[in-house]
């Protein structure tokens, strides 16, 4: 009572913040709403009352098979919401994979290369922590108005042709939208000979390719990462990635790693390997070891488990990531240069050499890691998130 | 695709209510704002109901009347309060990038001779300096780590936690700027000095300990360089940084960007050591051949403009008063501002330090007009009107 009595005070002191608030409160809802009308997972409306009384939407449901006096274990996706205002200003920071890249450019050898950022048919290059592209690669300019290149030495070219020059030199690169979300436009390209580009895996003339990159808004062109061997084999049509939840654990004054799963691709999320587009997860255990994999099942509206890839055949249950706990250290490195963000989702790509950070996420999503256990049963990660203010 | 009718049925449903929270949240956020910025000036600046009602219908707050010459035949040439919130939207998210100071001077690092020196960020007692535009350190700056941890950096050297670590850099460089990595309007900027009998911090004289205690505090803070600021700025007024306010606009006719308007904000001793605007700071307009126009002063809690042609502490003359190698500044400031095209409007603190030369400060995407309207109406200008319209600000 004491609560909306001041929620109404404040309205009437300062309306202002009062509409802020609300304006908050509605974005939540409205997330939490189009999820659950769009889950088209079949539950029997008492369960689902259940279900969102808790603050989970259906899919949870699914997902998870929270039940009766597990609710309290598992992160709702309510709270998850509410974990948006965490970090504050500097959440906003790595959703833009440029200044993400900007922001760890000092780890070099931690990165992909990111050969420039093409926008609107020109390439921009002035950046630091930007990679020179092997070989006698066209200069880059733009498509109308300016035709002096950069070093005044050769023709500028426009973004398109650009890249492909990049790409005759480097034999393959990946094009990510600075602003993306999901693995959603980005794609990988390989030259192809005599003239063609294969984009995600389909043939298309040089020409074609060249106005399709003309056309992009603000895309990172970034280096190919060769993944590791056992990531290979798992699934090789994909960069199959772990996602490394870190969080700031305040009694410690340091970062800890929260959970770890290992994503791997299929012939639907190709070419990569997110979990929303029908990419598997399987835990990573303290010794490296993966867990069988999850699968959202969208058409059946339910979760699946495969202890073998469903295209490859490889196992999955039981592989190995190599040198887990050299990796695990390495992204405890990174995540101590930020504690501006006490929670982090850290996408990274095991190679030969260690591994390559090819995103940071500060709204990191739960459900690959809440598949396998619920979140909140590990007490240090219950502490946190009651310092975070959500639990 | 196995998708129930009820996904089916309830999918146009569902697109439609969460356009409209959309909607609605951005109205209610616009709506904040101006309520916020109308309760600031409702009752300092004062005139009659129906003139009040009058600018309100037309999307100017209360404050606007005292600022603006808005008339029923001058008020489309004017950016509207309603207007430049609807402009805020333009470029997007990528505003996220230069509102952080840090990402601002990483997002520009390339062009490391218009910046000032970063030497690393302070936040809760430690120092970060893993960026890859950092500053070289001057000469014996003790190492640093995380309190708690033991080791230094090269392990050769004890650490030390930031205020310490400030203070040495302080001692070895002579001056350096604090500012919060998120903040506006000069806001807790501290100018910190060292002198031959101790420390100054906002010219006030403070003891070593007190200086590391208060750095210690900080949040997420970056620490800069002191730049020296050109002569004739210093001779305006020496007790503060005299920034130049410049407004690019990407105009989509010519695919380039464009100067759409420059004031030079001058500090005063209300709002020293900084310069701006809502501090009491002075706003002279840079005329096409760089000198300035008269200073205009916004005195908030009397709701009026004064104007000066010399300044009103120093006594030096504004009117008249040529900035040294404009164009060239002009062309400097451009050149960056083609380097981000998906930034198609910032408004970029410039400090001259030279004929012709500067360093950027920061640059900010919802810069606001007013320092600019208050010396001319922005849409007068055929180019500028052409960019809102484009923006589907108008």
């Amino acid at each position: 009572m004491s609560g909306r009595l001041h929620t109404l005070g404040r309205a009437l002191y300062d309306p202002a913040s009062a509409l802020r608030g609300l304006a908050r409160r509605l974005s939540a809802v409205e997330t939490l709403l189009g999820r659950e009308v769009v889950s088209g997972v079949r539950l029997p409306l008492g369960r689902r009352l259940s279900l969102w009384r808790h603050g989970f939407t259906s899919r949870s449901g699914a997902l998870f098979g929270v039940g009766t006096g597990e609710y309290d274990d598992y992160l709702s996706d309510y709270r998850v919401e509410l974990l948006d205002d965490l970090g504050g200003n500097w959440a906003d920071v790595p959703a833009n994979k440029l200044a993400g890249h900007l922001w760890f450019g000092a780890f070099a050898d931690r990165l992909p290369p990111v050969y420039g950022v093409v926008h609107e048919g020109r390439v921009l290059r002035e950046y630091p922590a930007i990679t020179e592209p092997p070989g006698d690669t066209a200069t880059g300019g733009t498509v109308s108005g300016d035709t002096t290149a950069g070093d005044g030495m050769e023709p500028a070219v426009g973004a398109g042709e650009w890249v492909a020059s990049v790409l005759d030199a480097t034999g393959a690169l990946v094009l990510k939208p600075v602003y993306g979300f999901g693995g959603e436009d980005v794609h990988v390209c390989r030259s192809a000979g005599d003239g063609f580009v294969s984009l995600d895996g389909n043939r298309e003339p040089r020409r074609a390719f060249v106005e399709r990159i003309d056309a992009l808004s603000a895309t990172l062109v970034t280096g190919f990462v060769e993944q590791a061997e056992y990531a290979d084999r798992l699934f090789p049509d994909a960069t199959n990635t772990l996602r490394v939840l870190t969080l700031w654990d305040p009694a410690t004054d340091a970062p800890f790693v929260a959970g770890a799963v290992q994503r791997i691709g299929t012939g639907q999320s190709a070419p990569v390997d997110n979990w929303s587009r029908g990419g598997l997860s399987a835990e990573v255990a303290a010794d490296g070891t993966l867990s069988p994999a999850g699968r959202w099942d969208a058409d059946a509206g339910r979760l699946r488990w495969h202890e073998t890839h469903p295209d490859t055949g490889a196992q999955v249950a039981g592989a190995r990531v190599p040198d887990w706990p050299a990796i695990r250290e390495g992204v405890l490195d990174l995540a101590e240069t930020v504690p501006a963000l006490p929670r982090v989702g850290w996408d990274v790509v095991v190679t030969d050499e260690g591994f390559v950070l090819l995103e940071l996420n500060a709204h990191a999503g739960i459900e690959t890691l809440q598949i396998h256990r619920p979140h909140l049963a590990d007490p240090r990660v219950r502490r946190c998130y009651e310092a975070y203010g959500v639990v | 695709m196995a998708e129930t009718l009820s996904v089916r049925l309830l999918r146009p449903l569902r697109r439609r209510a969460v356009a409209s929270a959309r909607t609605l949240g951005r109205l209610l956020g616009d709506a904040s704002t101006l309520l916020a910025r109308e309760r600031d000036s409702f009752r300092t600046v004062e005139m009659p109901l129906s003139r009040r009602l009058w600018l309100w219908r037309h999307g100017f707050t209360s404050r606007s009347h005292a600022l603006f010459d808005v008339t029923p035949t001058t008020r489309k040439t004017y950016l509207s309060d309603r207007q430049h919130e609807r402009a805020n939207r333009i470029g997007g998210q990528w505003d996220t990038v230069v509102n952080n100071k840090l990402t601002f001077s990483l997002l520009f690092g390339a062009a490391a001779d218009r910046l000032p020196p970063v030497y690393g960020v302070v936040h809760e007692g430690r120092v970060f300096r893993d960026y890859p535009t950092i500053t070289e350190l001057p000469g014996d700056t003790p190492a640093t780590d995380p309190p708690g941890d033991t080791t230094a950096g090269d392990g050769t050297e004890p650490a030390v936690g930031a205020g310490e670590w400030v203070a040495s850099v302080l001692d070895a460089t002579g001056t350096l700027v604090l500012k919060p990595v998120y903040g506006s309007g000069g806001r807790d900027v501290l100018v910190c000095q060292r002198t031959p009998d101790g420390y100054r911090v906002n010219g006030e004289a403070v003891a070593r300990e007190a200086l590391v205690a208060r750095v210690a505090e900080l949040d997420a803070s970056l620490v800069t360089g002191f730049v020296e600021q050109a002569e004739y700025a210093d001779r305006l007024f020496p007790d503060a940084t005299n920034t130049l306010r410049v407004l690019t606009l990407w105009d989509p006719a010519t695919d380039a960007p464009f100067v759409a308007g420059v004031v030079h904000r001058i500090g005063t001793r209300q709002s020293a050591p900084v310069d701006n605007w809502s501090r009491g700071g002075l706003s002279a307009e840079v005329r096409e051949d760089g000198t300035l126009s008269a200073g205009a002063q916004w005195l908030p809690e009397r709701g009026v403009v004064r104007w000066f042609e010399t300044h009103p502490n120093t006594g030096a003359r504004i009117e008249g008063t040529p900035v040294p190698g404009w164009p060239a500044i002009r062309e400097g400031v451009l050149d960056l501002a083609e380097t981000v095209p998906y930034l198609p409007r910032l408004g970029w603190d410039v400090l001259p330090t030279g004929d012709g030369e500067f360093v950027v400060l920061e640059a900010n995407a919802h810069a606001a007009t007013r320092t600019v309207q208050v010396h001319r109406p922005l849409l007068r200008d055929d180019r500028v009107r052409r960019f809102y319209e484009h923006h589907g600000c108008l």
